[in-house]
């Protein structure tokens, strides 16, 4: 597929974290993923050993990977071979996002989010009826 | 099923966003095959009521 050149005036950007990716030029393939537990406790008491990953298996559940049910020809052509953007203003990336100035071939995005409520009150008699 | 793109030039002044998380992008370019997969679970299971489990919290799994 002939691909495009993207120009970029002015790129504003104050903090991209550890696991995201700032990429200026052409790549092959771009894979993405984040797994968050959010958890909220009524007092901010956390242990050493509480809230793995691997405690949960949503995080380890395989993903079904949508597909095109049918064969599909893409035809592209490009009148204007250049992408002109005078000005990006992204101050924050994180959680493994990324900003891409420039074509890719694949790109996947993959994220999991659990959130945990803890609420320390004693847990609900069940009444009984009868 | 056939599918044809023609672009023209795009020229875009300003783009701004506030923040970009949890596997979310930005593109300027072009791109070929976009998978998106997400997964967001808070079942009522999610609400836990009663005390830390301090046992099961300072023990190593």
């Amino acid at each position: 597929m002939q691909r495009r050149t993207s120009h970029v005036k002015k790129l504003n950007s104050l903090s991209i974290d550890a696991s995201s990716v700032l990429q200026i030029g052409d790549s092959q393939e771009v894979n993405a993923q984040s797994n968050i537990l959010a958890v909220q406790r009524e007092k901010a008491i956390f242990y050493q050993h509480e809230f793995e990953f691997a405690d949960y298996d949503m995080f380890m559940a395989p993903l079904a990977v949508p597909g095109p049910t049918e064969p599909i020809c893409v035809d592209t052509f490009h009148d204007c071979p250049h992408i002109h953007v005078k000005k990006v203003n992204v101050p924050f990336a994180a959680a493994s996002s990324v900003v891409h100035i420039g074509s890719t071939d694949r790109l996947t995005l993959e994220t999991r989010v659990k959130n945990i409520r803890h609420l320390l009150r004693d847990e609900p008699k069940r009444e009984r009826r009868n | 099923m056939i599918y044809q793109v023609i672009n023209g030039d795009i020229c875009v002044r300003s783009v701004s966003i506030e923040d970009l998380s949890a596997s979310a992008s930005l593109f300027i370019g072009d791109t070929k095959t976009v998978t998106l997969l997400s997964f967001y679970e808070t079942p009522p299971e999610s609400l836990i009521l009663g005390a830390i489990p301090v046992a099961t919290a300072l023990t190593p799994g």
